[in-house]
């Protein structure tokens, strides 16, 4: 028929998938003429292993029977005390972050307590300049050792 | 050919699974092992090749059945991933079959195709060669599943015209083959 020999020639003229696609599926899926050049279902199938032939699954039942098993307890392992890792460390990583901002924050209180502000311990007592009488006076400074005592003697300059 | 029963058998055969860990798993592999047997063994041409793809398809629908979308076909995802693993082993076994084409000169297998031929055997070699793999899942999937072009797409994930290309390259190879006699097919 022309239509077929038409559409042959158009087939092997342009090789774009889409194009051979939409000739096979307006002509040749829909003409008897082409049809018949092609294998029918039936001849396929009778070259092809089918699942008839594979019925008896028992031997790959075998082979997957071992992996199965090892994969569930696998699975079993990872539900129970070990999480896969990623999910360890996200929770290794934020129990830190807890307990050091935990820390900060007890310090942070402590620190903006009431009463009066004890010395911290390496605190230094230090006076940068004293006048006696409008002038400039020497200034003595005494910490007795082991005592948190500071005293302070200043003398009028002559 | 896929019916809403086999439908609802399949989604009960997940449900099945899901609840009970691998002791589902055995009615999953009779249900399907046969087809994907069979899939695997077109696609590769040996049976050896075709059981251990297998094996692998089926340990992965186990490890993730958890991604499995129970909106598409659960025969369709299994399909997809035996024939995926089966490009993978034609893959690694390019270079090999070159090497195997090159020895292998002696007269290629000749068979009649009688009233009832062996549904085991794998595809002749003449056929298995003239086809690509593509074709062959595409051939195969139409032939035994009953499966459109546009479920075969599904499976080897390209658009349905592709598919209709792949189908009809194979058919008129395959018919070609039967009508040039070369001893190769012969029908009764």
């Amino acid at each position: 028929m022309a239509s077929c020999r038409r559409t042959e020639f158009f087939y092997r003229a342009v090789p774009l998938k889409f194009w051979r696609g939409w000739l096979v599926r307006q002509h040749i899926e829909r003409c008897p003429a082409c049809q018949a050049r092609l294998a029918s279902r039936e001849e396929v199938r009778r070259l092809m292993a089918r699942p008839e032939g594979y019925r008896d699954v028992s031997g790959l039942w075998a082979r997957l029977e071992p992996e199965l098993a090892r994969t569930s307890v696998r699975r079993t392992t990872h539900l129970g005390l070990f999480k896969p890792r990623w999910q360890f460390a996200l929770g290794l990583a934020a129990f830190c972050a807890a307990v050091g901002l935990s820390f900060w924050l007890l310090r942070a209180v402590q620190s903006s307590g009431p009463g009066p502000r004890a010395p911290r311990s390496g605190e230094q007592f230090a006076l940068d300049y004293i006048r006696v009488g409008g002038a400039p006076a020497q200034a003595f400074i005494y910490q007795p050792s082991g005592s948190k005592m500071v005293f302070v003697w200043a003398e009028k300059s002559i | 050919m896929r019916t809403d029963q086999d439908t609802m058998n399949e989604q009960a055969l997940i449900g099945r699974l899901l609840a009970g860990g691998s002791a589902g798993f055995r009615d999953l592999v009779e249900a399907y092992g046969p087809q994907s047997m069979a899939l695997a063994v077109n696609i590769l041409g040996n049976r050896q090749d075709a059981e251990d793809v297998c094996q692998e398809a089926f340990l992965q629908v186990f490890r993730r059945l958890d991604r499995y979308d129970p909106a598409r076909s659960f025969r369709t995802w299994l399909f997809t991933i035996v024939s995926r693993r089966a490009f993978d082993v034609l893959k690694k076994k390019r270079r090999f079959y070159r090497f195997v084409d090159r020895a292998t000169l002696e007269p290629r297998e000749s068979f009649v195709a009688g009233a009832d031929p062996d549904p085991a055997r794998p595809l002749p070699e003449s056929v298995l060669h003239r086809l690509t793999p593509r074709e062959r899942t595409a051939l195969c999937l139409w032939a035994n599943e009953g499966y459109s072009a546009q479920d075969i797409a599904g499976v080897l994930r390209c658009s349905a015209s592709t598919v209709r290309v792949y189908l009809f390259n194979a058919r008129k190879k395959i018919r070609s083959l039967m009508e040039n006699d070369h001893g190769v097919l012969q029908t009764d």
